[in-house]
């Protein structure tokens, strides 16, 4: 619940503050927010599978999103796409983290389910 | 004993999950307004001139069109008046008159001033080659070649398309047009070149066998060229400006 609303608080001052993204930061947002989004759902499953570790989330949220910028603008330097290695390794880690969730959430219901069946 | 354990454990999975939550939520909020600040970024108008309708821009255009033409009224008029003044001081004394015939002369090498004379027209059209292919349209070293010719065999005033050809004056292309003396001009339409001069000796520069006329021949272009009787040339209508010139 609070996540959820973390994320609607952040969008809200994002579309109310008079801050644009300076042209020179531009290509590298968009691979930090994959990243970004990558560490999120590692860190809602590491919740689920109770494994949930915060400096090992905080830690690897700034740090994706540095190494992720940092490569897109070793590409742009050397005229080689790396950011695509981000977005491929991100996007990919991403559905297999939503995978996850999504079964482990099911199993948990079935569960409990299974539960109340059986103290009726 | 076992209670107390338990209600421990149960305090520390409660302090862990609220650990969890708001450190996710934290980095939510972190996440949000860079998706947000993106999203406005991303959307933003590119630039203010393309969130003009053509409409507006056509009106724009007519509107400054009027005012050059009523602006270029007013310069002549304003020129008239001047010639009248530098008469008068003529006819009142004789250095005086003197001064005007040199600044008249020079007004005529500068291209100040409207001219006419004998000389020869040019006339340069693509018209019948557009439909075939790989037609080069009239550029601007033809019209550079072309005035180079008529300079060499001794032109004293030469317009293009009714810009006169001054020592400042520029002929380059920009996309499809051509502009002379900053002023744009259609590359698939007729382009007019007038040249003030003997016209037998102009006709002859141009008709030379192998010659520029015949280069252009050679590319489907059509040339015409006929020697005339009075040919009015205008005067330059930019104004330049000498910043530099010390």
């Amino acid at each position: 619940m609070i996540p959820l609303i973390g994320l609607l608080i952040g969008i809200f001052i994002g579309l109310f503050l008079k801050v644009n993204i300076p042209n020179i930061f531009a290509p590298y947002v968009p691979v930090a927010i994959l990243a970004a989004l990558d560490s999120v759902f590692g860190g809602v499953r590491a919740g689920i599978e109770k494994k949930f570790d915060t400096e090992i989330f905080v830690s690897g949220f700034f740090g994706n999103i540095i190494l992720a910028a940092g490569l897109t603008y070793l590409g742009d330097r050397l005229d080689v796409p790396i950011y695509l290695a981000a977005v491929v390794v991100f996007g990919s880690r991403l559905f297999n983290n939503f995978a996850i969730i999504r079964r482990l959430l099911i199993e948990r219901g079935r569960e409990k389910i299974k539960h109340k069946e059986e103290q009726l | 004993m076992g209670l107390q354990y338990l209600e421990n454990w149960e305090r520390g999975e409660i302090m862990k999950r609220l650990k969890f939550q708001l450190s996710l939520g934290i980095i939510c909020i972190l996440l949000g307004l860079m998706i947000a600040v993106q999203f406005k970024t991303v959307n933003a108008p590119k630039a203010s001139v393309s969130n003009k309708r053509v409409e507006d821009l056509v009106k724009e255009v007519e509107g400054l069109t009027a005012q050059r033409d009523e602006l270029q009224k007013k310069v002549a008029e304003a020129q008239k008046k001047v010639d009248e003044l530098e008469k008068n001081a003529a006819n009142s004394s004789t250095s005086v008159a003197l001064l005007k015939e040199e600044v008249d002369n020079l007004r005529k090498l500068a291209g100040t001033t409207p001219v006419e004379g004998d000389g020869v027209a040019i006339t340069l059209s693509i018209q019948d080659a557009l439909n075939t292919n790989d037609v080069i349209p009239i550029n601007e070293y033809d019209i550079i070649a072309i005035i180079n010719e008529l300079n060499a065999a001794q032109a004293e005033a030469i317009s293009i398309n009714g810009e006169r050809y001054v020592a400042r004056t520029s002929i380059r292309t920009a996309g499809a047009a051509m502009k002379i003396n900053g002023n744009p001009y259609d590359m698939y339409k007729e382009f007019k070149i007038y040249a003030i001069g003997n016209p037998d000796v102009l006709y002859a520069a141009l008709d030379l066998t192998g010659g520029v006329i015949d280069q252009l021949e050679e590319r489907q272009i059509k040339v015409k060229i006929s020697k005339e009787k009075n040919i009015k040339i205008p005067g330059i209508s930019k104004n330049f400006e000498t910043k530099y010139i010390k």
